[in-house]
């Protein structure tokens, strides 16, 4: 029997992205790790303390509880605690059947309570005391919109088929059931939403997830064993890439820039499941583009160091996928989501310049020192100081297309990405790296003091309405305190907007006022027309990024159409609340306000007043 | 079964050698135009209804539809036919001196005006050059409808009453109603709403539609104050007292109308539901004449490479374009399959008999017409040949003028028409079907359900044979939709399996 680091090892690599892992369900991988006689990876979910209150008999209200989510969100997992938590048998919970029944005493008396356990499964046949599918369903149906139920329920279903299921039955009760379960999903209110517990495990911060299974991951006893295994010339000994892949996962710098990635993914409303960010972390310590799989396994360190290939398994190229092949990594999701920063193929002049010329320059060899040579293995850098030299001599390169040296260009960036310290920060931004370059500010300067104390620094408002007076005006202008609501004389639309409906106040003036706030945690710009009435936009790092793009004078029509329709519907809707807030004045003198710019590219109106005999 | 009127007088349709495409589907579904001509030409019928009191209200009688419109001949002399204005405006210096020039140049070469005198303009504006930037403003605003040269058809936006009129022809000095631009599709539109089930409802919101606004108060300031001597007008015929595609427009408009979009916006999506619903009316018909199932639309999303539902889309699209011209054919069968005709042959004088009927019931031929061997079988067959080329000369590019028009057909990436929706169309068709959110799958259906419309592969599934489905290809296609009305700001995807449409005038402003 092996030692116990190479089990572990062994066992991580059953959540990485081998083909043959696609189908691993949770029992999968429990019996596993049964087998290999490795204590399994496992943390509380963050909902799980609230789920087992509300099945305690003092929780105040007695609810139905519903557990969706997308596949791999932790649904499985839970519904077993829930399980054992109203005192079901584990072995029962093992035989793997649809439906359960049991009983419970939950705000204070006791009541029966049903588990489906995978609402897919939900096919034909009986199921407890119902005698088929449909009866079970309106029973959950009542037991969902009822004020204190005798039966409650327990579902576990993925959201698409949740909605299916309840649009498809037929059944006046079930009608009021299904527009509360949509309301709850998309987020919209409902008066009977107090009566259901409704846990959307999609809505789990990955950033959250990303440090519980870091935490779990990392904490586990396997590593010291590993240590302690280690062989001089293999596994786990000074040249094993496994070791090495570890040692810079457990930098505080490496995991505090991968979580910057996951709460700008949250931000973007954009979710990771807990299976895919388990396996994001075994590729990003296993991954090597030379092995079975992509994928490392113990046995094969000895070889990978012996032929000098190990230092290929690259731990900044892991966590884009770059281990695997493309199909590969376009059927992954979270490899999809990752590469949507762009990290390795954007730039700066000045960061490119580092990659080729610090050794040489000057100037730049301090970076060059911290951001490329430190840590990096000295076959690597061997590899990219003879690639550099032939590429720096020769750019033309005698074989078709680029030089090798360029490609070699992305991933040193990628791995600049991860290194740029604290202190080197306000020099060389790592953003620059990516789409977003504005994405530090998103967080330093938006998120974090929303957070804090709720009020964002002025000048990123001010910005913030720049970018929107161009977009609505469709002129380059520079007014940044006040929002400028200007249509075509026929449609509301893009293009060029002549005349000038309104100005709204920036700062507060009498009921008007423009300001970032938190919303479930997210920022949203609120713009407030009326003491009753206001509009908001939702400021994710798309918008955000766009906005100050175009305040920074970029083209509207450029980087994000979305983003320039989602701006415009904006505009439409606050036009729109302004009709009703201050109808139009059918008897006064007619004016018009044509919206020129002037050479400093402050609006000007020209107000011309015809008197309407 | 189809609701058929009775055809009008002749005399009231002169110029017209034969009355087949007139019969099946309205005098006249005319080719050459645009969804905003059609659009504007409606708002005209409408304004004129309105003023007397009987906006979409037809008061049981369907036929004639008589109305008297708009011509404002001084509007649209300031307009269109003085391009001094604004050279004088730029030149600076004097105001009266200008107003005094300008009024001058517009007095001698305004054409079709009572009488003229542009001195009432100084009164109501005060300064020349302010009247010059309004004017300026408003010209901006002008409907560009390809290649209209001549002043007196351009139109300006229908901002109001003020600023609707019939398209007439000064060439001659007087002015005379012309019928190219405005070729009577907005009629038939009108028509439809009056007997379509929402006429009710659509009043509060057309009246809306011709006051209030500051540009149509400022265009009630360019017109003087004077008596229009009006022309009735009320050539339009709909051949079907009820019919669903009359209540499938009505309902479209009345749910655009009703969200209450800011300013004229709803104004675009109008035009282009009114041209597909007068495009689906066509072709229903048409099916209902061959007794065809109603007509499918196979929808490509463009890809980027061909892909199968590219070519189905090409074969619908042929499939369809040739449909009117089976309709033709089958009732020009018809009149030979009735018991009268089948009388008539086998009585006496069959030729003169059987050219009796015809005349009675198609107007053809006239003396001229025909010169063939006295057989009716060969006069059927002379009349066969002459309502397809007079179909094929204008009703046969229906399909395709208005689907180009409404942005259902296009050739985008292919040499070949076909059906593949715009992003415009694909936000009408939105604003129109869903109120404030809609599962995606839903949409499809609702989309094949309400139009025919073929995009996702359930669709397919049931509009196609089994050897032309191919369930990847639609799915795909269906997908490329998602990304796409995503891009639109339309669609919010929750996760795989979970996606939807939202309207993004309703849901509550995220």
């Amino acid at each position: 029997m092996s030692g116990l680091g190479e089990r572990w090892l062994r066992f991580l690599r059953l959540y990485g992205p081998a083909p043959k892992n696609e189908n691993m369900y949770d029992e999968h991988i429990q019996r596993s790790a049964r087998r290999l006689g490795v204590r399994p990876i496992a943390f509380p979910h963050p909902v799980e303390a609230k789920l087992l209150h509300q099945l305690s008999s003092e929780t105040e209200r007695a609810r139905c509880i519903v557990l969706t989510g997308t596949a791999g969100d932790g649904k499985s997992r839970l519904c077993a605690h829930a399980w054992t938590a109203i005192g079901g048998d584990e072995q029962v919970w093992a035989a793997d059947q649809v439906f359960y029944e049991s009983s419970a005493i939950i705000a204070g008396r006791e009541r029966t309570v049903g588990v489906v356990r995978d609402l897919t499964k939900l096919r034909g046949g009986s199921f407890g005391p119902y005698v088929d599918r449909e009866a079970l369903l309106v029973a959950i149906s009542r037991s969902i919109v009822a004020a204190d139920p005798d039966h409650v329920f327990i579902i576990a279903a993925n959201d698409g088929q949740l909605m299916e299921t309840w649009r498809r039955l037929d059944h006046p009760d079930v009608r009021r059931a299904h527009a509360l379960l949509e309301n709850l999903l998309v987020g919209e209110r409902d008066q009977l939403s107090d009566g259901v517990a409704f846990h959307n495990l999609s809505t789990v911060p990955g950033a959250q997830i990303l440090d519980l299974v870091l935490g779990a991951v990392l904490g586990h006893e396997g590593w010291k064993a590993s240590y302690d295994e280690a062989s001089e010339t293999g596994f786990f000994g000074p040249d094993c890439p496994i070791r090495r892949n570890y040692e810079t996962l457990s930098q505080p710098l490496f995991q505090r820039r991968l979580r910057e990635l996951f709460e700008l993914l949250d931000h973007s409303g954009l979710h990771v499941p807990i299976r895919r960010m388990l396996l994001l972390v075994a590729n990003i310590l296993l991954g090597h583009p030379g092995v079975k799989d992509r994928l490392m396994t113990p046995g094969d360190v000895a070889h990978l160091i012996a032929t000098g290939t190990a230092h290929r398994s690259d731990i900044f190229d892991n966590v884009f996928g770059e281990n695997l092949t493309q199909a590969r990594r376009d059927g992954l999701e979270i490899m999809e989501f990752l590469s949507r920063f762009g990290i390795g193929n954007e730039t700066t002049n000045r960061i490119d310049n580092i990659l080729l010329f610090g050794s040489e320059d000057e100037a730049l060899r301090r970076y060059f020192d911290i951001l490329v040579e430190q840590d990096a293995s000295s076959r690597r850098l061997a590899e990219l100081r003879t690639a550099r030299a032939a590429y720096l001599e020769s750019p033309d390169s005698d074989a078709d297309g680029p030089h090798p040296f360029l490609a070699t260009m992305a991933a040193q960036r990628r791995a600049m990405f991860f290194r740029i310290p604290e202190e080197l920060i306000e020099d060389l931004s790592p953003w620059d790296l990516s789409v977003f370059s504005r994405a530090g500010e998103y967080l330093e300067h938006l998120v974090a003091p929303l957070r804090a104390s709720g009020r964002v620094p002025r000048r990123i408002v001010a910005r913030l309405v720049n970018g929107l007076n161009r977009v609505f005006t469709g002129m380059l202008v520079t007014t940044e305190r006040e929002l400028l609501l200007a249509t075509n004389l026929s449609y509301s639309g893009s293009g060029v907007s002549q005349l000038l409906e309104e100005r709204l106040s920036v700062s507060p003036k009498r009921h008007e006022r423009i300001d970032v706030a938190l919303e479930n945690d997210q920022p949203v710009l609120v713009v407030q027309l009326d003491h009753a009435l206001q509009c908001s936009l939702s400021l994710d790092l798309v918008r955000y990024e766009f906005l100050m793009r175009v305040a920074a004078g970029a083209l509207p029509g450029s980087f994000s159409r979305e983003c320039h329709e989602d701006i415009l519907a904006f505009k439409s809707a606050i036009l729109a609340a302004l009709e009703r807030v201050r109808p139009a004045d059918d008897h006064g003198d007619l004016v018009f306000k044509l919206l020129t710019l002037n050479e400093a590219g402050e609006p000007k109106d020209e107000v011309i007043e015809v008197m309407d005999a | 079964m189809l609701d058929i009127l009775p055809s009008p007088p002749v005399h009231d349709h002169p110029r017209n050698d034969m009355w087949v495409d007139e019969q099946i589907w309205g005098h006249r579904l005319w080719d050459s135009t645009t969804p905003w001509l059609i659009f504007l030409e409606f708002l005209g019928v409408a304004e004129a209804c309105e003023r007397e009191g009987r906006l979409l209200d037809d008061g049981g009688q369907p036929y004639p539809l008589r109305f008297k419109p708009a011509r404002r001949l001084y509007l649209r002399n300031i307009l269109y036919n003085s391009e001094s204005l604004t050279r004088l405006a730029a030149r600076g210096g004097n105001d009266a001196a200008a107003w005094d020039e300008w009024i001058a140049t517009m007095n001698e070469r305004a054409q079709g005006v009572p009488v003229r005198d542009f001195g009432y303009l100084r009164r109501r504006f005060t300064s020349f050059r302010d009247f010059a930037n309004l004017v300026g403003m408003l010209r901006s605003s002008t409907i560009e409808s390809g290649s209209n040269k001549r002043w007196s058809s351009r139109f300006v936006f229908p901002f109001g009453r003020h600023a609707l009129y019939e398209d007439l022809n000064l060439s001659t000095g007087t002015a005379s109603r012309e019928y190219i631009n405005f070729g009577l599709p907005g009629e038939l539109i009108y028509q439809m709403l009056c007997r379509s089930s929402s006429a009710a409802a659509l009043r509060p919101h057309l009246s809306k539609a011709f006051g209030g606004d500051p540009c149509d108060r400022l265009l009630a300031l360019v017109e003087p104050d004077y008596e229009e001597d009006r022309q009735t007008r009320g050539n339009a015929f709909l051949p079907y007292r009820t019919h669903d595609c009359f209540d499938e427009l009505g309902r479209d408009w009345l749910a655009v109308l009703e969200l209450g979009l800011p300013r004229f916006d709803a104004y675009p999506h109008l035009a282009l539901l009114g041209a597909l619903h007068l495009l689906r009316y066509q072709l229903v018909v048409s099916a209902q004449i061959t007794e065809r199932p109603a007509p499918s639309f196979i929808c490509e999303i463009v890809a980027p490479r061909k892909t199968l539902v590219r070519e189905l889309s090409v074969t619908s699209y042929q499939r369809n374009n040739a449909l009117p011209e089976r309709a033709v054919e089958r009732f020009v069968a018809a009149i030979a399959e009735e018991p009268d005709w089948q009388a008539a042959q086998a009585g006496e004088a069959p030729y003169t008999d059987c050219r009796r009927i015809l005349v009675d019931r198609v107007r053809w031929p006239s003396a001229q017409d025909y010169e063939g061997p006295h057989d009716p079988e060969q006069l059927l067959g002379e009349f066969r040949r002459a309502a397809v080329a007079r179909h094929r000369n204008h009703v046969a590019n229906v399909h395709r003028s208005y689907g180009l028009g409404a942005g259902l057909v296009s050739r985008r990436g292919t040499t070949r028409l076909r059906y593949a929706p715009t992003d415009a169309l694909l936000k009408a068709l939105i604003l129109a079907n869903v109120g404030s959110r809609m599962d995606y799958r839903g949409l499809l259906a609702r989309l094949y359900e309400r139009y025919g419309l073929v995009i996702g592969e359930r669709e397919a599934r049931i509009a196609l044979d089994p050897d032309d489905y191919d369930e990847k290809a639609f799915a795909a296609n269906s997908a490329r939709l998602e990304r796409r009305l995503r891009t639109l700001g339309m669609l919010r995807r929750l996760s795989d399996a979970c996606a939807y449409v939202e309207n993004p005038m309703t849901r509550s402003a995220r």
